[in-house]
């Protein structure tokens, strides 16, 4: 596939990696478009345990979509290219398989689910024709069979009268029902791994809840693991086991939730977690702001990618500011498991 | 009730009476009228001079056919709607013509909201040749001032839209209501699309704005943080109806409405050490053209009783001591 990706370079097994999943590794895509190159990921490397969710949050245009599509390997090609990296499943690297064997894993060993539910299904056909078609697909079974099998999933959802609404077209169903038959499509091959880009931010705030609880009883249940994409902090804190922060098309801080929280290291986490209007303050008090604009993405800036618009540089003397605008931090170790690319990470209890 | 109503501190600037907007629903080969849709109904509220009022709920309960029947852009089934003491909902449109430049309105997607064919600077300056006010070199004048209000540089104004991030489309939106100078500005979700750290910027400009040019603000949202923010007092609605207002404060420390305490709840928490809880609400909002009997809510509230299929409760003082504002329309209250 791509001359730049040598198996070789990529450790399948790396001791100190035990039960990861999914093995990220240097991945780099960029879209060769009319404007000039866009850099949408440009290096990034994380890991996720199995039966965990890892949520990945950033702003829109940080990368974090596009990962996922990497994962599933469906970045358009062109204008989408894959630079280079690999994308570690089991013993696996996703970016040289054969096309075939990945349409075989997509929907079996991985699943995804999207924002827009209502795009994600053809209107033309029943709700329960789409999903026998989906199962059949990749479990060929009989057709009494498998309908018996889809109504238990549907059940399974929390879906009351499956017999009704598998007969139903996708515009007869509101956002969050067929949120839910998406996520039942997606579990009807028991996949591994579950990607779930922004699958609550199209619906209200009461459906929202309810798929966010399906979704972690899904993993109580079964020993699925879950990448959640989301902007919403509030979604990270109430289902997420681990977080990976991303800005510019880079990781900036991969930590597990409570640490994340409560002690964020990045400046751009912190930035993130203080512009929520926290409970209980009026507009007296202005918010929190991260100032300015996110870098481009065909010429990303050198050094790190948030200085210009970090608030702690104002802090720092010449030379550590220099130190922020010319070197490129690399995602380093800190209190044992988390990770932060920042040159100055912020020191404990700043959230309070 | 209309009593409950009365404020008692401020005057009020906007004020709707039992408000109600249906639409025709039509069907079959005659497309006659097969029912109504009942978007808003029987709504009673005000507006008081400088405050923010936040109206609440979830899509299509109502909230922005509520605002936009309140500024007659959708023309009301019944009711009547006062502004300055005047009823509008009668008047002619050119007597209509001159209150809408005191009521302006902000949108939620700031990429369709502003026409990619002209400069921001011919965008803003737009309802200033609309309403005839100024000559060139004075509206031009207005513009760079606008422009540098909500923060942007007066440079920009042969940029097209397409140049700009949401953020910034958001502000040019912005100062294009601010063109006629109103008095009411009318935000309709105004940073639901925003990223959350170009939120916080919008939401400390518009508060800015407020204080500086004592606007009057209805800011519609279903971000229930946002909302405790920035208003003043709140107003949550479901399925056509308002179900309980008050102060914000007031609202929030105790919610009255078994919706209004789901809707709060189902809101989730940037805080991982809150575990466990919640109540969390089954089904759907109905159908607004068959709403439920009774109170609209009853099919999904937890402390529904056989009254409550029954009998439409009205909104209502919260405790009869409590004389203040907080009112709920809850039998069970």
């Amino acid at each position: 596939m791509n001359p730049a990706i040598n198996n070789s370079q990529l450790t399948t097994h790396n001791p100190h990696l035990p039960n990861h999943l999914l093995n990220i590794q240097n991945l780099k895509v960029s879209f060769h478009i009319e404007e000039g190159i866009l850099h949408a990921v440009d290096g990034i490397s994380f890991s996720m345990k199995q039966g965990t969710t890892l949520g990945l949050v950033g702003e829109s245009g940080c990368g974090k979509s596009v990962t996922a599509l990497s994962v599933m390997r469906l970045i358009p090609d062109p204008p989408g290219k894959i630079e280079s990296g690999g994308i570690l499943w089991k013993d696996k690297n996703l970016l040289t398989i054969p096309l075939a064997e990945m349409q075989e894993l997509r929907g079996r060993e991985i699943a995804m689910i999207f924002q827009e539910p209502m795009t994600s299904l053809n209107p033309v056909f029943t709700v329960g024709r789409q999903m026998e078609e989906a199962l059949h697909a990749k479990f060929p079974m009989k057709k009494d069979k498998a309908k018996k099998k889809i109504m238990d999933m549907l059940t399974f959802v929390g879906i009351s009268d499956p017999d009704s609404r598998i007969q139903n077209y996708p515009h007869e169903l509101s956002g969050g029902m067929i949120q839910r038959i998406m996520i039942a499509m997606a579990l009807l091959s028991q996949p591994d791994l579950l990607i779930a880009d922004e699958p609550t931010t199209a619906l209200d705030v009461t459906i929202q809840a309810q798929i966010l609880q399906l979704m972690k009883e899904l993993q109580q249940k079964t020993s699925m693991s879950i990448l959640l994409i989301t902007h919403n902090m509030g979604v990270i804190a109430e289902t997420c086991d681990e977080v990976v922060v991303m800005y510019a098309g880079r990781i900036m801080e991969k930590s597990n939730v409570h640490a994340l929280f409560d002690n964020p290291l990045h400046p751009y986490t912190f930035g993130l977690l203080k512009s929520i209007p926290p409970k209980g303050v009026t507009r007296e008090k202005p918010l929190f702001t991260i100032e300015g604009t996110v870098p481009s993405l065909f010429h990303p800036p050198k050094g790190c990618r948030f200085a210009e618009r970090c608030f702690q540089k104002k802090s720092l003397d010449k030379e550590k500011q220099d130190a922020c605008f010319n070197l490129d931090p690399d995602l380093r170790l800190l209190e044992g498991d988390r990770l932060v690319a920042c040159h100055f990470p912020l020191e404990k209890d700043r959230m309070k | 009730m209309k009593d409950a109503l009365d404020p008692e501190n401020g005057k009020f600037i906007l004020r709707v009476n039992s408000l109600v907007k249906h639409y025709p629903l039509r069907g079959g080969i005659l497309s006659r009228k097969i029912g109504y849709v009942k978007a808003v109904q029987d709504v009673s509220l005000d507006i008081r001079e400088g405050e923010t009022l936040g109206l609440v709920g979830e899509s299509g309960c109502g909230k922005s056919t509520l605002a936009r029947t309140m500024i007659l852009l959708e023309k009301p089934t019944s009711g009547n709607i006062l502004f300055e003491g005047k009823d509008i909902a009668s008047l002619s449109s050119k007597e209509l013509f001159q209150v809408r430049r005191k009521i302006q309105m902000i949108f939620q997607d700031p990429y369709s909201s502003l026409n990619p064919r002209m400069t921001i600077g011919e965008i803003i300056r737009d309802p200033l040749i609309v309403h005839k006010t100024g000559s060139r070199k004075e509206q031009e004048e207005k513009v760079a001032s606008l422009l540098i209000r909500v923060g942007l540089s007066p440079d920009m104004m042969d940029r097209y839209p397409h140049e700009f991030s949401g953020g910034q489309r958001q502000r040019i939106g912005i100062a294009r209501a601010l063109a006629l100078d109103p008095q009411i500005l009318i935000a309709d979700e105004p940073v639901s699309s925003l990223d959350v750290s170009v939120q916080s910027q919008a939401l400390n400009l518009l508060t800015e704005l407020q204080k500086d040019m004592e606007l009057t603000y209805l800011f519609i949202s279903h971000d229930l943080s946002v909302v405790e923010y920035i208003s003043d007092r709140i107003a949550v609605m479901y399925l056509g109806r308002i179900v309980e207002m008050g102060d914000t404060k007031e609202i929030f420390e105790n919610p009255a409405h078994p919706y209004t305490r789901a809707l709060m709840e189902a809101v989730p928490v940037p805080d991982p050490k809150r575990g466990g809880r919640k109540i969390i609400l089954k089904g759907e909002p109905p159908s607004a053209i068959h709403p439920p009997s009774g109170c609209a809510f009853h099919p999904r509230c937890p402390f529904v009783i056989p009254e409550c299929r029954k009998q439409l409760p009205l909104l209502e003082p919260f405790s009869p001591r409590n004389t203040s504002s907080h009112l709920v329309a809850c039998i069970r209250k």
